[in-house]
C-alpha cells in the first residue's frame, strides 16, 4: 500500500523547480537542466499513475519509456543547437540582447 | 338570331376505328423512354460525336427527332391496346430522399400521348428546317444539339408523373431557351434577349420551385398522381392555395403571361427554327401541360383559379391588341403566341371538374401545328426578301406563290375559321368556359368567357392585317406569270449546298431555294392545320362539353366584322397595312411592348440594383471595416508588443510561463 | 504510513533537495552534477513505485547518456566563469511562477486523487514487453527512426556553417590552428 499523494507532491515540487530553473538561469545549459527536471516530473506522474491507478494496464509504463526516449532525442538536438549558437555568438547567455539593434535611443547591454 | 340547339361534342367525335392487331414488340423500356432517350442521346451525340461534320450533326438531330416521332406514334397504338388508356412507366428507380418519396415515374395517358406526338413532330420539322436555314452557320451543330435537348426536356415534362422530373425538364428548357435565343451571341440584341428571357423566366421559376416544394412536402411524395390524391383528400386549405398561386406565378413566367410577357417578343432575336420550336410546342406550352396534370388541385382553389384567369385574360386581350400594332411580322406572331398561350391557360382557369382540362391541351396541339407553320413560313419569306419587317414582307405571298397557301391556311387556323384546326380548339375553349360559367366555375369562368369572346375578333383583326399586307397584288406578278425560266432545281437534303439567290434569276428559282425536307416539313404542317381538326375529334379526349351554336355563330360574325373593318382601314394605305392608321406614338409604344422594359427597369431592376449596392456598401464599409480594424488593431498591438518586449529570452519566457500558470490556475479553480 | 511511504519520503527528499540545488547552484558544473543525483533519485522513486524496468531505463538513458552529453556541452562551450544567474527581480518572478506551478499542479492532483492509500499494482515486465513488441510495435519502430533522425540532425546542426557561410575559422575542427600549435610545441 502506498499513498499516491506523496509522488504527486514530488511531481508538483519538481515541476515548480523546473519552471524556476528555466526562468531564473541565463546559461543555456542550465535552462536545459530545468527542462530535464520538468520532463522528470512528467515521467514520475506517468509512472505513478501506471503503478497505482491503471489497474495493471501496461500502457502508461510503455508511454513513460517512449517519453524518456523522445526526451533523449530532444536533448541531443537541443545540445547541437546550443553548440551552433555558441559558434555563432561566442557565448550561450540567454539574458543578452537577442538582436543588436539599438532601441529608442537606448543602447543594449552588448552594444 | 334563331334559337339554335346545343350541340354535343360527342356527336361530332369520330367513331372508334377498329385497329389492326399489330404484334406488340417486347422492347426494352416503353415508347416514352425511347422518345426521351433518343432526343437526349441525339443532343449528347450532336455535341460530342459529330466532330466537325455538319452533315453528321444534322443526321443525328433529325434521327433523334424521327425516333421520337416513331416512338410516340407507337405509344398511341399501345394505348389503344391497354385497358384504362393509361400506362405507367418507371425510370431510373426511386431516389432516397429521407422522408420524401421520389419514385420518378412516368405516366402516359391519351392527352399527354397526343401532345407528345405533336412535340416530336414539330421538333422533327424544325430539325429538318434548321439544317437548311442554318447551312452557313458555324455553330449549327450546337444548335441542333440544343434543339434535341429542348425536345427531350419537353417530352420529359409531358410524360412526367413526378414533380421532380417535371422540374428537371422545366429547368432544362429554361437553359435551352437561353442558348437558342442567344444563338447569334455576337449580336448584342440577341445576347440581351437571351439574358432577359433567362432572368425573367428564372425569377418566375422561384414561385414554381416553391410551389412544387410546398406540394411535395405536404404530400410526402413527389409523385404527381399521389400528390393530387393527397391534396384532394385534404381539400381546400391555405397551404394548397399558396402553393398553387406560386405555381401559377411560375407558369406565368414560362408562358409569358402578364407581367412577365415581355421576354417572348424579344426572343424573336433567336433564329426562326428556334422561335418556331419555343413558340409552337415546347417551352411556352409547358405551363399548360403542368397545370393540366395538376388540374384536380387547381379546381380546389378559387384564389389560384381567379389569379390565373385574371393574368391570362389581361394577357390574352393585351397581347392581341399589341400584335395588331407590330411593325414586324415575327413580332406580330410572337405577340399572337402570347395571346394564344394565355388562351390555353385561361381555359384551365375556367374549366370545372365536369368539363376537365382537355380543351387546353387540345388547343395546345392545334396551336403547335399552325404556329410552327406560320413561323417557319415567315423564316422562309425572310430569307427570300431579306427581313421580316412589315414593309419588307409586303406582297410576299404574291411574289412567292409557294408561300401563299402556307400563310393563308396558317392565318385562317390562327384566327379560328372553320374548318381549320384553330376553329375546333377555340370552340372547345368557348364551350368549356361557357359550361364553367353556367356551372360551378364562378367568377373566373365568366371572366374567361368574356375575354375569349373579345379576343376572337382581335385575333381575326391581326390575322387579316397580316394577310392583307402579305397578299398585296404586285406589278411583278404579271411579269412572273409571263416568264418561264425552265425547270428549277430542288435541293437535295443534307448533300447540296443552297444556292445563293439572286433576285435577277427569277421568282420561281427563288421559290426553290429551300431544301426539300424543309419544304416538306412546312407542307406537312400545312396539312395538319386542316387534318388537325380530326385529331381533336378523336374519341379519346376527356369529359364532354356542349357547343352553343349561337355562341359559335356570334363569334364567327364578330370575327368577320372585325376582318371587314381591317380591310376597310387598310384601303387607303399603299402597303395595305391597316396598322398604319394607328397614331405613331401608339404604334411605337406597342412595338416596344408598352415600355415593359422601362417598367421592368423601374420596378425591378432599379430597386434590385439599389439593394445590391446597399449590400455591397454595407459589406465594404461596415463588415469589412471590422476586418480591416482587426488588422490595424493587430498591427498596433504588435507594435506595442515590439516596444515593450524585454528582448531577452528568459524574461520573455517568464512572462509566458506566468501566463500559462495563471490560465492553468483559472482552469483548475473555476470548476 | 506504510513502509513504502516512508521509503518514498526518504528518496523523494533526496530528489527534491538535489533538484533544488541543481537549479540554484552558481557553478555550472555543480548544477549538472546535482542533476545526476536528481535523476538518480527519480529512478529510485520509480523503483519504490514498483516500476523496475522504467527505473533501469531512466538510469541508463538519463544518468548514463544525457548527463554525459550535458557535461560535454559545458566543456565545449567553455562555460567556466560566465554569469549563470539573472537579476534579482527576475529570480523573484521566476520563483513566483515556480511556486504557482507547484501550487496549481499539486492542488489539482491532490484534489483529484486524495490522500488515501492504494495497492501498488503496476503492469509486470512481461506485460510491458508484450505491449511494446505487440500492440505498440509500430510506434516503437517509429521511435527508432526518430532517434536516428535526431542523431543525423544533431550532427548536421552542430557542423552547419555559421550564418549560412562556410567560414573555416568557425568550424569546430580547425586543423590549421591545431597544426600551428603543434608546430610551436615541436
Amino acid at each position: 500500500m502506498i499513498r499516491p499523494a506523496l509522488p504527486y507532491l514530488l511531481v508538483a515540487l519538481l515541476a515548480g523547480l523546473g519552471a524556476y530553473g528555466i526562468l531564473a538561469r541565463r546559461h543555456a545549459v542550465l535552462v536545459l537542466i530545468g527542462v530535464e527536471l520538468l520532463l522528470g516530473a512528467a515521467g514520475l506522474l506517468l509512472v505513478t499513475v501506471a503503478q497505482t491507478g491503471a489497474g495493471g494496464d501496461a500502457g502508461p509504463a510503455v508511454l513513460t519509456l517512449f517519453v524518456i526516449t523522445i526526451a533523449a532525442a530532444e536533448v541531443v538536438v537541443a545540445l547541437a543547437v546550443l553548440l551552433a549558437l555558441y559558434r555563432a555568438r561566442g557565448h550561450v547567455d540567454l539574458h543578452a540582447e537577442l538582436d543588436d539593434r539599438p532601441r529608442g535611443g537606448e543602447v543594449g547591454d552588448r552594444a | 338570331m334563331p334559337d339554335l340547339p346545343d350541340l354535343d361534342w360527342s356527336d361530332l367525335q369520330l367513331p372508334d376505328v377498329p385497329l389492326p392487331d399489330l404484334p406488340m414488340l417486347d422492347l426494352w423500356g416503353g415508347p416514352a423512354h425511347w422518345a426521351i432517350l433518343a432526343t437526349l442521346l441525339a443532343a449528347l451525340a450532336g455535341l460530342g460525336l459529330t466532330g466537325r461534320s455538319n452533315r453528321l450533326g444534322a443526321w443525328v438531330g433529325v434521327g433523334g427527332a424521327l425516333t421520337a416521332v416513331v416512338a410516340t406514334l407507337w405509344q398511341l397504338y399501345t394505348l389503344t391496346q391497354i385497358r384504362g388508356s393509361e400506362r405507367e412507366l418507371g425510370t431510373i428507380g426511386g431516389l432516397a430522399l429521407g422522408e420524401l418519396e421520389a419514385p420518378l415515374r412516368l405516366l402516359v395517358s391519351w392527352p399527354t400521348a397526343l401532345v407528345a406526338v405533336t412535340v416530336a413532330a414539330v421538333a422533327l420539322v424544325v430539325q429538318g428546317y434548321a439544317r437548311w436555314y442554318l447551312w452557313y452557320d458555324p455553330r449549327y451543330r450546337p444548335f441542333a444539339a440544343t434543339v434535341s435537348l429542348f425536345t427531350a426536356a419537353m417530352l420529359l415534362v409531358v410524360h412526367s408523373d413526378d414533380l421532380l422530373l417535371t422540374l428537371v425538364g422545366w429547368e432544362v428548357m429554361g437553359w435551352c431557351s437561353y442558348l437558342l435565343i442567344g444563338h447569334q451571341s455576337t449580336r448584342s440584341a440577341a445576347a440581351r434577349a437571351a439574358g432577359k428571357a433567362l432572368l425573367v423566366t428564372r425569377t418566375a421559376d422561384i414561385g414554381f420551385v416553391l410551389g412544387i416544394v410546398a406540394l411535395a412536402t405536404g404530400a410526402g411524395t413527389t409523385r404527381t398522381t399521389e400528390v393530387v390524391a393527397h391534396w384532394s383528400d385534404v381539400g381546400a386549405s391555405p397551404t394548397l392555395t399558396t402553393a398553387l398561386c406560386l405555381l401559377v406565378v411560375g407558369v406565368a413566367g414560362k408562358s409569358a403571361l402578364f407581367p412577365f410577357q415581355d421576354w417572348l417578343p424579344d426572343a424573336m432575336e433567336g433564329p426562326t427554327p428556334a422561335s418556331a420550336l419555343i413558340h409552337a410546342a415546347t417551352m411556352v406550352a409547358a405551363g399548360t401541360v403542368v397545370l393540366a396534370q395538376l388540374f384536380d388541385l387547381l379546381v380546389l382553389s378559387g384564389t389560384a383559379r381567379t389569379l390565373l384567369a385574371v393574368l391570362a385574360c389581361v394577357t390574352m386581350i393585351g397581347a392581341a391588341v399589341l400584335a395588331f400594332a407590330q411593325a414586324d411580322l415575327k413580332r406580330l406572331l410572337a405577340w399572337s403566341t402570347v395571346s394564344q398561350v394565355a388562351l390555353m391557360l385561361a381555359v384551365l382557369a375556367a374549366a370545372t371538374t365536369v368539363t376537365g382540362p382537355d380543351a387546353a391541351l387540345q388547343h395546345l396541339v392545334a396551336h403547335a401545328w399552325f404556329k410552327a407553320l406560320l413561323f417557319l413560313t415567315t423564316g422562309w419569306l425572310g430569307v427570300l426578301v431579306g427581313g421580316t419587317a412589315m414593309a419588307v414582307v409586303t406582297s410576299g405571298a404574291r411574289r412567292y406563290r409557294v408561300l401563299r397557301h402556307r400563310f393563308g391556311w396558317g392565318l385562317l387556323a390562327l384566327a379560328g375559321v372553320p374548318p381549320f384546326v384553330g376553329f375546333f380548339s377555340k370552340e372547345l375553349i368557348l364551350g368549356t368556359a361557357e359550361a364553367g360559367s353556367a356551372g360551378a366555375g364562378g367568377m373566373a369562368s365568366v371572366l374567361v368567357l368574356a375575354s375569349v369572346g373579345a379576343s376572337a375578333p382581335l385575333t381575326a383583326a391581326y390575322c387579316m392585317r397580316a394577310w392583307l399586307v402579305l397578299n398585296r397584288p404586285t406589278a411583278i406578278q404579271g411579269h412572273a406569270a409571263a416568264y418561264h425560266p425552265g425547270p428549277v432545281d430542288r435541293i437535295d437534303d443534307f448533300f447540296d449546298e443552297p444556292q445563293i439567290v439572286q433576285e435577277a434569276e427569277g421568282v420561281e428559282r427563288a421559290e426553290a431555294a429551300i431544301s426539300s425536307s424543309a419544304r416538306m416539313g412546312t407542307s406537312f404542317l400545312m396539312l395538319m392545320t386542316v387534318l388537325g381538326g380530326l385529331v381533336l375529334l378523336l374519341p379519346v379526349w376527356g369529359p364532354q362539353v356542349h357547343l352553343d351554336l349561337q355562341l359559335t355563330l356570334a363569334t364567327l360574325l364578330l370575327m368577320a366584322v372585325s376582318a371587314l373593318l381591317v380591310r376597310l382601314a387598310a384601303g387607303g394605305v399603299r402597303t395595305r397595312d391597316a396598322a398604319a392608321r394607328i397614331p405613331a406614338a401608339a404604334s411605337l409604344a406597342a412595338e416596344r411592348g408598352l415600355y415593359a422594359d422601362t417598367a421592368y427597369r423601374a420596378l425591378v431592376a432599379t430597386p434590385v440594383l439599389a439593394l445590391a449596392r446597399a449590400v455591397a456598401w454595407f459589406d465594404d464599409q461596415v463588415l469589412d471595416a471590422w476586418v480591416r480594424g482587426a488588422g490595424v488593431g493587430a498591427r498596433l498591438l504588435g507594435r506595442v508588443g515590439d516596444l515593450t518586449s524585454p528582448r531577452r529570452a528568459t524574461p520573455a519566457l517568464a512572462l509566458v510561463l506566468a501566463g500559462v500558470v495563471v490560465l492553468a490556475g483559472i482552469g483548475v479553480m473555476v470548476p | 504510513m506504510s513502509g513504502l511511504d516512508v521509503l518514498f519520503c526518504a528518496v523523494a527528499l533526496v530528489t527534491a533537495g538535489s533538484a533544488l540545488l541543481s537549479v540554484t547552484s552558481r557553478q555550472v558544473l555543480h548544477a549538472a552534477l546535482w542533476l545526476v543525483v536528481t535523476l538518480g533519485g527519480l529512478a529510485g522513486c520509480y523503483l519504490v513505485l514498483g516500476a523496475e524496468l522504467v527505473a533501469l531505463v531512466q538510469l541508463l538513458v538519463y544518468v548514463g547518456a544525457v548527463v554525459v552529453l550535458v557535461l560535454f556541452a559545458l566543456m565545449l562551450t567553455r562555460s567556466g566563469g560566465v554569469p549563470v544567474v539573472t537579476t534579482v527581480p527576475q529570480r523573484v518572478a521566476a520563483g513566483l511562477v515556480g511556486a504557482g506551478t507547484t501550487v496549481v499542479l499539486g492542488g489539482a492532483l491532490l484534489s483529484a486523487f486524495g490522500w488515501r492509500s492504494v495497492p501498488v499494482d503496476g503492469a509486470s515486465n512481461e506485460q510491458v514487453a508484450a505491449t511494446i513488441f505487440g500492440t505498440d510495435v509500430w510506434p516503437f519502430e517509429l521511435l527508432s527512426v526518430l532517434l536516428l533522425i535526431a542523431l543525423v540532425a544533431a550532427v548536421a546542426v552542430a557542423r552547419a556553417p555559421v550564418g549560412g557561410q562556410d567560414d573555416p575559422s568557425q568550424r569546430p575542427d580547425t586543423p590549421p590552428e591545431i597544426e600551428a600549435v603543434q608546430g610551436d610545441a615541436s
